[in-house]
């Protein structure tokens, strides 16, 4: 219904001006009034009339047509959401928070799956003096025990024989150990798939499709060549054990999650047949206050805030926090995290 | 928070690598235009290594930045068939270190190029007539000769010359921001270009993969985007300006990714 400006109330009929127009309207809405950093993204609801422009203030990616906020590359802050249509404005204040969700990981086919995350220096520790850790959470579907060579993380050079490899054992058709190797067939450290340490007990091939755990630190300065431990849900199930590994010599690998090198790199071999989640790269002996926190009682927990973060170099989230776009057209894009949540 | 850009396009300068993104008169280039790239050389030729352009490097018609391996320079080229202007980096460029590289034709006026956000003291003055229509490539200057050896990512394309603010913004201090926002312009005190914005392919980021060649989509307002040539899946890499070793599935599907 048209609005006839009448200020004096006079009676009687009137004629609308011919250059009247329509109340414009700037109305807009989310969903919700604060969100995380890993929430999906929110698009609000233009009630009002379209077409506008919506502005804030740095910090905040946002669609300026849509409105649709990008939470993961927005910083944490309260921000004023301007929406401007025909000189009319309208506000929201949109609060965001920092958010950890552990709401996916990948699932390996055992056939050729793998992730391929680079070779920056960062990640290269096997010199004199050196120290690093793995750590990551894996679940191994049924197939991962009839089959050796299951990969979960690696960074070998193949056939020179350099780096580092963990995996299952390679030494029978129904592997019975996990192990790190510094090369095909040359294992440094290991330890049985159901066994006893302490008084810790495990069996990772009773019930396959469950959830374990892994760390394995390095020291180089340690014996005579190094030595390593590893520890599953937060126990040391090796002790400190001599683990020679060999520094690279030529080109760096790639770092791969669920596969190695096979003896000529680029080429791949040995895939993981489960799941991977949650896998850290540090550089850094951790301590056993920094794994038992790793583990965090089973629930994967927010690295970013963990006490030697300064020593976290990667973190590989495997599929939360990836950008909206990093779908499997024809690869998830699986952003690194240690600097970035 | 997560960065922007975290994946790039690797060109291995043998065999005419290339994302081809057409010749739309969007990209013709026949007034004031703006020229940009992130780029990380892993080796030099001998001679030239074309970036990014149309036309250029040969006796064609067009712009475009390139790396000259004999001087280890970047250098941006405006040329008219032979007559030729081109100007280079004040100091050479480290192989393996992203430069942001940004090349700025004024018509009738003076041209510049920035390097990492500071203008460089070379310029030149030139009237060329940019009428002809080769296609705007990524990774050599033309078909089959003077590939790039390096990495590539956010290649834009702006209608008009941006100012040195302008380009300090989008600089940004080596971390590659939204082009296609006010604010990745206005945040050191330029001015917002992104309505000039006519061509923004940001390489690893949004592009598919049919099995041969990929689409990298042209992010402006256009629909510019490009084809591969010669490059496998393994090209797109997840190295990118200020962001190292960040991770790409092989073989995986989209319901790979599920609840723990």
């Amino acid at each position: 219904m048209a609005i006839i400006y009448n200020p004096h109330k006079k009676k009687g009929f009137f004629r609308i001006p011919s250059g009247a127009t329509q109340a414009v309207s700037c109305a807009f809405s989310y969903s919700a009034s604060s969100y995380t950093t890993s929430d999906p993204d929110p698009t609000p609801t233009i009630t009002g009339d379209s077409g506008g422009v919506f502005t804030s203030t740095a910090g905040i990616v946002i669609n300026s047509a849509t409105g649709e906020i990008t939470l993961a590359s927005s910083s944490v802050a309260s921000y004023v959401i301007t929406y401007t249509v025909r000189g009319k404005a309208c506000q929201q204040t949109v609060e965001i928070a920092s958010g950890f969700d552990n709401d996916y990981c990948l699932e390996f086919d055992g056939v050729n799956d793998y992730l391929i995350c680079g070779n920056d220096s960062s990640l290269v520790n096997l010199g004199t003096g050196s120290t690093f850790s793995v750590s990551l959470w894996f679940k191994p579907a049924a197939s991962a025990f009839t089959s050796w060579g299951r990969t979960l993380a690696s960074m070998s050079d193949g056939g020179a024989g350099a780096g580092w490899i963990i995996r299952f054992d390679n030494a029978a058709a129904t592997p019975t150990k996990l192990m790190m190797e510094k090369a095909w067939g040359v294992t440094s450290l290991e330890f049985p798939l159901s066994g006893t340490h302490g008084s810790y007990t495990w069996d990772i091939t009773a019930t396959p499709y469950v959830w374990w755990n892994l760390v394995v630190r390095w020291d180089e300065a340690l014996g005579a060549s190094g030595e390593g431990t590893f520890y599953l849900n937060g126990n040391d199930v090796t002790g400190s054990l001599t683990c020679d590994l060999t520094n690279y010599s030529g080109a760096v690998p790639d770092f791969l999650i669920g596969s190695e090198h096979a003896w000529t790199p680029p080429a791949t071999d040995h895939y993981w047949s489960g799941n991977i989640d949650e896998v850290a790269y540090w550089n850094k002996y951790l301590t056993d206050a920094d794994i038992t926190a790793i583990y965090n009682s089973g629930t994967p927990g927010d690295l970013s805030s963990h006490a030697s973060v300064a020593n976290l170099k990667a973190w590989w989230r495997m599929g939360d926090n990836a950008p909206a776009y990093a779908t499997s057209d024809p690869q998830w894009l699986l952003i690194e995290n240690s600097n970035t949540v | 928070m997560a960065k922007f850009t975290n994946y790039s396009m690797s060109f291995d300068g043998v065999d005419a690598d290339e994302i081809n993104c057409g010749n739309d008169s969007s990209l013709l280039g026949s007034g004031d235009f703006t020229i940009s790239t992130w780029i990380k050389i892993s080796s030099f030729s001998s001679s030239w290594e074309g970036i990014c352009g149309r036309g250029f490097i040969g006796a064609t018609t067009g712009y475009g930045l390139f790396s000259n391996g004999s001087s280890s320079k970047l250098g941006f080229q405006v040329r008219e068939g032979g007559n030729v202007q081109e100007i280079y980096t004040d100091n050479t460029v480290s192989l393996d270190t992203w430069y942001h590289f940004v090349g700025v034709r004024v018509s009738g006026g003076t041209s510049n190029i920035y390097l990492n956000g500071a203008v460089q003291v070379a310029d030149f003055t030139e009237s060329y007539t940019i009428a002809l229509s080769l296609d705007f490539i990524i990774g050599h200057p033309k078909t089959g000769t003077l590939d790039v050896d390096g990495q590539v990512s956010d290649v834009a394309f702006w209608d008009s010359a941006l100012d040195a603010n302008t380009i300090a913004s989008i600089y940004a201090s080596g971390t590659p921001n939204d082009l296609t926002l006010a604010a990745s312009y206005t945040s050191g005190g330029g001015t917002d270009k992104s309505g000039d914005l006519q061509g923004y392919w940001r390489c690893g980021e949004k592009a598919t993969f049919d099995g041969s060649n990929w689409t990298v989509l042209d992010q402006s307002t256009n629909s510019n985007d490009g084809t591969s040539a010669n490059m496998g899946i393994d090209t797109r890499i997840g190295d990118a300006p200020d962001s190292i070793n960040n991770g790409l599935t092989l073989n995986m599907e989209s319901d790979d990714r599920v609840t723990p």
